[in-house]
């Protein structure tokens, strides 16, 4: 799953993504997504700068900033976001394919 | 005291380290230390799906080497028979490979019944002839015996 995010200010369109090797390198610089609810200051901010690793290394973190700022809809970008990176995990470890994954299903009653 | 005072608190899991370990195992399946690390990374998805498609494919492969095997033996099996008759021969091993497409299967079965069914055809008309020429010839005959 990727993002595509466009800058209108500056004609730039930024393309987000979480690979492996970003999922690590956020790790690195203390991004924990169990703590996302606990510490959201910290870790949101983090959670988005780390979508631009895979494609756009090498942005300045100004301008990371910027475009965090003035994002629109973030809630649900930050869900998006959330959703993105647990794809790098869930492609490794989730085996669920098809129609098994439907054999067992869950509701809240 | 309650009964999860003394739990520890979970560890938390790093992904990373997870990666890293993860990481031998898709490259001995084909995947790149770059797409491993960098690529989508539903790739790693495909690539175990694949390793599964070709384990079974080689599984396949080695029973039928064991079909073969046990064909061979059975064919075989009157001559290692220590009580065997003087003369014995083995059964001719099968003249072409299993088949293992069901469609050329059946078309083949259908070819061999056709050919069976020629052969038998073939021999009733060598019979016919034969018989046909006996009667021409006793007919000849009986002609030239009322001259």
């Amino acid at each position: 799953m990727k993002i595509k995010l466009t800058d209108n200010r500056f004609g730039k369109v930024y393309e987000l993504e979480y690979t492996r090797n970003s999922v690590r390198s956020m790790e690195g610089m203390g991004f924990s997504l169990s703590e996302i609810q606990k510490k959201p200051v910290t870790m949101v901010p983090l959670l988005f700068k780390g979508a631009f690793i895979a494609h756009h290394k090498f942005v300045n973190e100004e301008v990371v900033n910027s475009l965090f700022d003035s994002v629109s809809d973030k809630d649900k970008l930050y869900s998006t976001l959330i959703e993105m990176y647990k794809e790098p995990m869930e492609a490794l470890f989730n085996d669920e394919t098809g129609d098994e994954a439907k054999n067992v299903t869950w509701e809240q009653e | 005291m309650g009964a999860g005072v003394n739990t520890p608190a979970p560890q938390r899991i790093s992904l990373a380290k997870q990666f890293e370990d993860s990481c031998p195992f898709y490259m001995a399946i084909g995947m790149t230390y770059e797409e491993y690390w960098n690529g989508p990374p539903e790739l790693a998805k495909y690539y175990r799906e694949s390793y599964k498609v070709k384990r079974d494919m080689d599984n396949q492969k080695l029973w039928l080497q064991g079909l073969y095997f046990y064909t061979a033996l059975c064919d075989v099996s009157p001559v290692l028979n220590a009580f065997a008759k003087s003369g014995t021969k083995p059964i001719e091993y099968i003249k072409r490979p299993i088949d293992l497409d069901e469609k050329h299967a059946q078309k083949t079965k259908e070819e061999n019944e056709k050919e069976k069914m020629n052969a038998i055809k073939d021999k009733m008309m060598a019979f016919m002839n034969v018989h046909n020429d006996k009667i021409k010839k006793k007919k000849g005959s009986d002609t030239d015996a009322g001259d």
